[in-house]
């Protein structure tokens, strides 16, 4: 065996210990957790199968299983930077389903996504504009969203570009508690923005009683908190 | 959750906006600020008024091609510091510092003529240039460092007169082409030195020209004006708080927290608005109570909310009024008495009528009224109660039962709160039902008074004895975080005197951090001093 195939080979005897030690630490099962909001996401797959945007949500999908993987092998600055992706893939195909001339655009490679102008206070997704348009009852939630949006995007980002005070997550290839724990906090916040902000876009396609049926527990576990989802589910 | 901007002096001027949360009455007041005609802003610590003032100054310097009007934003928060054997030292001090800061506004917005004749009054000397520093920056660092030696005589004779100052201000207006020199005092009348207060005010009218608009922040219970300045006639007194019953309150106070929030803390404070809810009515209004307790409950969980609210408003809320205690001892029985008052009468009182009315289904309350005949000895007290915001003044001149007319005051909501066994049942109920018709009063001759005869008070007079006194208390006195302490010890900083005495580079070297983060730790330290010295 060559020198460079031994060490890749080295590479996973490591990366199956790390996997290893982080099942045994999740004593919690948050990992499987983590993983259930897969099948939820499946259930919008489902609802919007045939829409333009689709293949950027089942590509966000992807993102965040390969996040998930990495974050179990203990490839912490990667799953980041995936979890940071599925949120941006996300809110990007919505932003892309409300313009028409944009979705366009991006089918002819000629729109990329600018995470600024989907957070943009004035005509972003969290804005006064777009929640008015899609679901009006609910723009009392909607600046905690954007603030979550704006800042997680932000803490996922440090590790993206290496900034010092993460070294200390991602220097070493070894399983750590506080990294897989950071790891799942943020991963729970950006599938509350996620489960709210296609809840915001596509409630009027939830219109018959089995998708009701469907759905009520996928978005009342995540933000049943919110009145007006309450009563979105009580009418 | 990272650590909040808890004061003003945290925050970069370029950066205050972003941390604004504009209300009806935040605009009406800061336009007011902006305006030609003097304004007196009047409210207890933490509300907001440095904030405004900053805002304000921000406002104008963005607007200063079109408008002219060149903002200066100075603070007295020094004051205590200034020891010399001059008996108008602070008259002295208060020129010199409003001469330095207009320099300084003026080197920074390039706005220097050289060889400026105008200059020469306020700088003390005709110079060519102003990158050097200037006599009159140096006296006025030199009056800012006499603690270190007092009884030091520092050598005034380039300071210029009041009259002298109006008119070089006028001239120097003139020459720069500028309307008018809008000045914004902040921390600008030491309630327990009574002296201070009548200087200041004295200033404070006789520098008014067109070309010279003052406005200033001081803290309610400042009542001695001197002899020339009449409150309501010399400038608009506005007294700013927040009424937690209006419509948009809870709202604001969110959007003021999601201001300075992580995902966390924005996540939590969707997902649990009613604990939220709860932290905002106790701050009543001011948002350095509201930041602390979020920051003290980490997750806003229902378990925390209580503990905190108990812990907060029984006993941090009143540390920084017995603080008072031991700095000013000529005050102390007053202070003390103060706080059995509120204690031991008015919140047992007032929380058995909202127990009552709650059973009933009746209206609640949090004000008392104090009858105008009653001992001038509860006057003071109930204005130190103010200074700390324990209490806020409501009206004056209300008539009770009894046809005895007198003052409303209101007390802190979070106090209340803090009565109740079990906080997240009963405090929302409480603001729901919240009614200024009710009140519990105190007539000229309460039972509640008794002991008040019997107590000595007298300000003291050794200002230099007690500073020195101060400066050898300990780093626990300072209103900083645990870590921040921690940090500051780290480096053998122990006392207050070394927070004021050390250098920026010790300072800094307690925080091994970014120099960003350093400076604005070593910026937080020293508010601190300066807050705790100020009273």
């Amino acid at each position: 065996m060559s020198t460079f195939e031994q060490f890749y080979l080295g590479v996973m005897d490591e990366v199956s210990k790390i996997q290893e030690m982080t099942f045994e630490f999740d004593t919690n099962n948050i990992q499987s957790k983590s993983y259930s909001f897969h099948r939820d996401f499946v259930f919008w797959i489902e609802l919007l199968n045939g829409r333009k945007e689709i293949v950027l949500l089942k590509n966000a999908l992807k993102e965040f299983l390969v996040s998930q993987i990495m974050l179990t092998q203990g490839f912490y600055k990667h799953s980041f930077m995936c979890l940071r992706g599925f949120l941006e893939q996300t809110l990007f195909a919505i932003q892309l389903s409300t313009n028409e001339i944009h979705m366009h655009q991006w089918l002819a490679n000629k729109k990329d996504v600018f995470w600024s102008s989907i957070i943009d206070p004035d005509n972003g997704l969290f804005s006064k504009s777009y929640i008015e348009a899609f679901y009006p009852n609910i723009s009392d939630n909607t600046n905690e969203f954007s603030v979550m949006s704006r800042e997680v995007y932000r803490e996922c980002s440090e590790f993206v570009h290496g900034n010092f005070s993460i070294n200390e997550h991602t220097i070493n290839l070894e399983f750590r508690e506080t990294t897989f724990s950071l790891w799942h906090e943020k991963a729970d916040t950006i599938q509350l923005i996620i489960t709210f902000s296609l809840f915001v876009r596509y409630n009027e396609l939830i219109n018959t009683k089995s998708l009701i049926g469907k759905s009520e527990s996928i978005i009342s576990e995540k933000i049943g908190y919110i009145e007006a989802v309450r009563e979105f589910y009580d009418r | 959750m990272d650590t909040f901007f808890i004061r003003t002096e945290d925050i970069k001027l370029e950066e205050i906006s972003e941390y604004f949360v504009e209300t009806k009455q935040d605009r009406e007041i800061i336009n007011k600020i902006k305006g030609s005609s003097p304004v007196l802003l009047v409210g207890s610590r933490g509300i907001g008024k440095s904030f405004l003032l900053r805002i304000a100054e921000d406002e104008m310097l963005k607007s200063f091609e079109l408008n002219k009007v060149l903002p200066v934003y100075i603070t007295f928060r020094k004051a205590s510091l200034i020891h010399t054997p001059d008996k108008n030292q602070f008259l002295s001090w208060m020129l010199s510092r409003i001469c330095s800061d207009i320099i300084r506004q003026i080197r920074k917005k390039g706005l220097y003529v050289d060889n400026s004749v105008s200059l020469k009054y306020i700088v003390g000397e005709y110079i060519d240039n102003l990158h050097q520093k200037t006599k009159i920056e140096e006296m006025n660092e030199a009056f800012e460092d006499s603690w270190k030696k007092p009884q030091t005589t520092i050598d005034i004779s380039t300071l210029p007169t009041v009259d002298n100052f109006v008119e070089a201000v006028e001239d120097l207006c003139t020459e720069l082409k500028i309307n008018r020199i809008n000045l914004l005092i902040d921390e600008a009348a030491h309630i327990f030195i009574p002296e201070q207060q009548r200087q200041f005010f004295t200033l404070f009218r006789d520098i008014r020209s067109p070309f010279i608009t003052v406005n200033a922040a001081v803290y309610p219970g400042v009542t001695i004006y001197g002899d020339t300045f009449q409150p309501t006639h010399d400038a608009t007194v506005i007294n700013y708080s927040r009424d937690v019953s209006d419509k948009n309150y809870l709202t604001q106070m969110k959007e003021l927290v999601l201001k300075q929030a992580d995902s966390n803390l924005a996540k939590a404070l969707g997902a649990r608005g009613e604990q939220f809810n709860i932290l905002a009515y106790a701050s009543a209004g001011n948002p350095r109570h509201l930041l602390k307790t979020i920051q003290a409950t980490r997750n806003l969980s229902s378990l925390n909310t209580n503990n905190i609210i108990r812990e907060y408003y029984r006993s941090d809320i009143w540390s920084e009024h017995s603080i008072l205690a031991e700095k000013y001892s000529g005050m102390k029985n007053l202070i003390d008495w103060g706080r059995n008052f509120v204690e031991d009468t008015v919140l047992p009182e007032l929380k058995r009528k909202n127990d009552h009315a709650l059973k009933n289904k009746e209206k609640t309350t949090t004000y008392f009224w104090v009858s105008r005949n009653a001992p001038q000895l509860v006057q003071e007290a109930l204005r130190i109660l103010e200074y700390t915001g324990i209490v806020t003044g409501h009206s004056k001149g209300v008539k009770a039962t009894k046809s005895e007319i007198g003052n409303r005051y209101c007390i802190n909501i979070g106090c209340l709160f803090a009565l109740e066994s079990a906080v997240a049942s009963s405090a929302l109920n409480i603001v729901k039902n919240l009614t200024i018709g009710k009140m519990n009063e105190y007539g000229a001759n309460s039972k509640a008074y008794a002991e008040i005869e019997n107590i000595d008070f007298n300000q003291f007079d050794n200002l230099t004895e007690n500073l020195e006194m101060q400066l050898d208390k300990s780093i626990d006195f300072l209103d900083l975080t645990t870590w921040q302490r921690g940090k500051l010890r780290e480096v053998g900083i122990v006392t207050i005197g070394q927070v004021l005495s050390s250098s920026d580079e010790k300072i800094m070297q307690a925080y091994y951090v970014a120099e960003k983060r350093a400076r604005q730790m070593r910026n937080s330290a020293l508010a601190a001093v300066y807050e705790y010295l100020a009273g």
